[in-house]
């Protein structure tokens, strides 16, 4: 009966942990198969929600720090052209939800622009998970390159022909040297286009944020729920095999409590970790890349 | 008695969760996850190749209209695009290495053509200048990226299901579980860069 009880426990502990989402190791886990928990350890590909970062180690060294929504890395705009257009670029994203950020780097180190700008895209995650609707404004000043690249959900908005206008537009300025002023007049344009249609889509993302939170509300509110109704049966099985048995009922109340406590250290623990992974990336001037993907929409150009 | 007797009905129940839960885990999903990963990747490419077959007439008409002397190119371009598009293609060419390289190569030469279109392009001033062609030409920079990026999304997946069919524990899986589904192949890069776009440049 002594294997028993101890096997319950180990079934106890597992399932709890298991359900609660917690994935680390558990040494009293029964070890039916073992395999199985050495897959677990190592962390598991989740290909729809990663965003897809596999990119050549070149590339990806290349990836200048999220430091805010404009992220100079040349050196192109002066301080004062950052302070005007940090705010823009937030009070856009307040008003419709859209991320459009201004990348400049030195060099790319012989890869595209069309490469870097989707990777880059993907890597940092710009634009909402669920939405696509980042925009990137990045200039290579070696390669003499820019473009914009646009997320998928912006597409239909920002089109190439649009885009094209704009880096044409842009190039001008830059011909003459005027790289601040440029870079300036192609956010501008940019956020234009994306605000041609306002009232609609201001609508519907204020409605789709409500939403959200119910949504929240109420998968918290089914774990809840679920993990209430796995402790309701564990206990049972407990009791049964404790108190009702020949043991001493002192001991396994202690037990079956104890674990309860793991139980629910576990599951929260879960839970925060696994709405900080959902927040993906830090922030500044309170930007949150949402996770958003790009699939290789926009135009580049030279000058 | 009577607490074994319990203990047998609610046995079953806990040890069906348990194994339930310890499956997910353990990457008895990855395969069909994979799978679908796959397929929508694929999904993706063919939309942007039909992206750009539907760019073609419009882009052959802007162009008919001041370069005359260019028939032999925009033959080739139409030609091109009608047997690309001739070829029937959807989640179960996936399963088909032969028409799924019969589709590349159709794609391949598609884009050979337009990008002698291009080319031949340059030599028409006023064409250059026309708004209409513009704007087609950089909706066809952007499909061609597009694809590029569709392309290597739709490699990479495959990759990444292959290796899981053919590691531990996904070998296991398969071969108990998922045994129709098979080892796929991918697009082979018919040129060093072929997974690049082609550079259309004025």
């Amino acid at each position: 009966m002594g294997g028993l009880q101890r096997m319950l426990h180990g079934v106890l502990l597992s399932l709890a942990l298991l359900a609660s989402g917690a994935i680390a190791a558990e040494p009293e886990a029964p070890a039916k198969k073992p395999g199985l928990y050495l897959r677990k350890a190592a962390p598991e590909p989740v290909p729809e929600q990663a965003p897809r970062d596999e990119t050549p180690a070149p590339l990806e060294s290349l990836f200048p720090e999220l430091s805010g929504r404009v992220v100079d890395g040349a050196g192109m705009l002066g301080a004062t052209s950052i302070r005007y257009l940090t705010p823009l670029l937030a009070a856009h994203e307040k008003r419709t939800g859209d991320q459009v950020l201004v990348v400049t780097l030195d060099s790319l180190r012989g890869n595209s622009i069309e490469e870097f700008g989707v990777q880059l895209g993907r890597h940092w995650g710009i634009g909402q998970r669920d939405r696509n609707n980042g925009v990137l404004l990045i200039v290579a000043r070696a390669e003499r390159k820019m473009r914009i690249e646009v997320g998928y959900g912006l597409e239909g908005l920002l089109t190439d022909a649009l885009a094209s206008q704009i880096i044409a537009g842009m190039g001008q300025d830059f011909a003459q040297g005027e790289f601040a002023q440029g870079i300036i007049n192609g956010t501008q344009a940019i956020l234009d286009t994306l605000r041609r249609p306002t009232l609609a889509r201001v609508d519907s993302y204020q409605e789709q944020l409500k939403s959200e939170r119910r949504e929240d509300f109420f998968l918290f509110g089914l774990l809840a729920v679920v993990l209430g109704l796995l402790f309701l049966l564990l206990r049972q099985v407990v009791d049964i095999e404790f108190v009702r048995g020949k043991y001493q009922p002192g001991v396994s109340r202690d037990s079956s409590s104890s674990s309860r406590r793991d139980n629910s250290s576990a599951s929260t623990g879960s839970y925060e970790g696994s709405s900080g992974s959902a927040g993906s990336s830090d922030s500044s001037d309170s930007l949150r890349a949402g996770g958003g993907s790009f699939g290789g929409g926009g135009a580049s150009g030279s000058w | 008695m009577n607490i074994t007797q319990r203990l047998r009905s609610t046995w079953p129940v806990a040890a069906l969760l348990l194994l339930s839960s310890l499956l997910s885990g353990c990457g008895i999903n990855n395969i069909p996850t994979l799978d679908e990963q796959v397929k929508a990747d694929w999904g993706q490419v063919q939309n942007q190749y039909q992206r750009r077959a539907d760019l073609i007439p419009n882009l052959v008409e802007t162009v008919k209209g001041y370069a005359k002397h260019e028939e032999d190119t925009l033959t080739a371009v139409i030609e091109a695009r009608s047997k690309a598009t001739s070829i029937q293609v959807d989640a179960s060419t996936l399963d088909n290495p032969e028409k799924l390289k019969q589709f590349q190569q159709a794609q391949d030469q598609l884009s050979g053509a337009l990008s002698r279109l291009m080319v031949v392009s340059e030599r028409y001033p006023d064409l250059k200048a026309n708004q209409n062609f513009l704007a087609l030409q950089s909706q066809l920079e952007g499909t061609e990226n597009r694809i590029a990026v569709a392309r290597r999304d739709f490699i990479l997946a495959v990759q990444k299901y292959n290796t899981e069919i053919r590691t531990f524990p996904g070998r296991l899986w398969h071969s108990m579980m998922y045994s129709d589904l098979p080892i796929r192949e991918t697009f082979e890069a018919t040129r060093p860069d072929a997974d690049k776009a082609p550079q259309v440049k004025f």
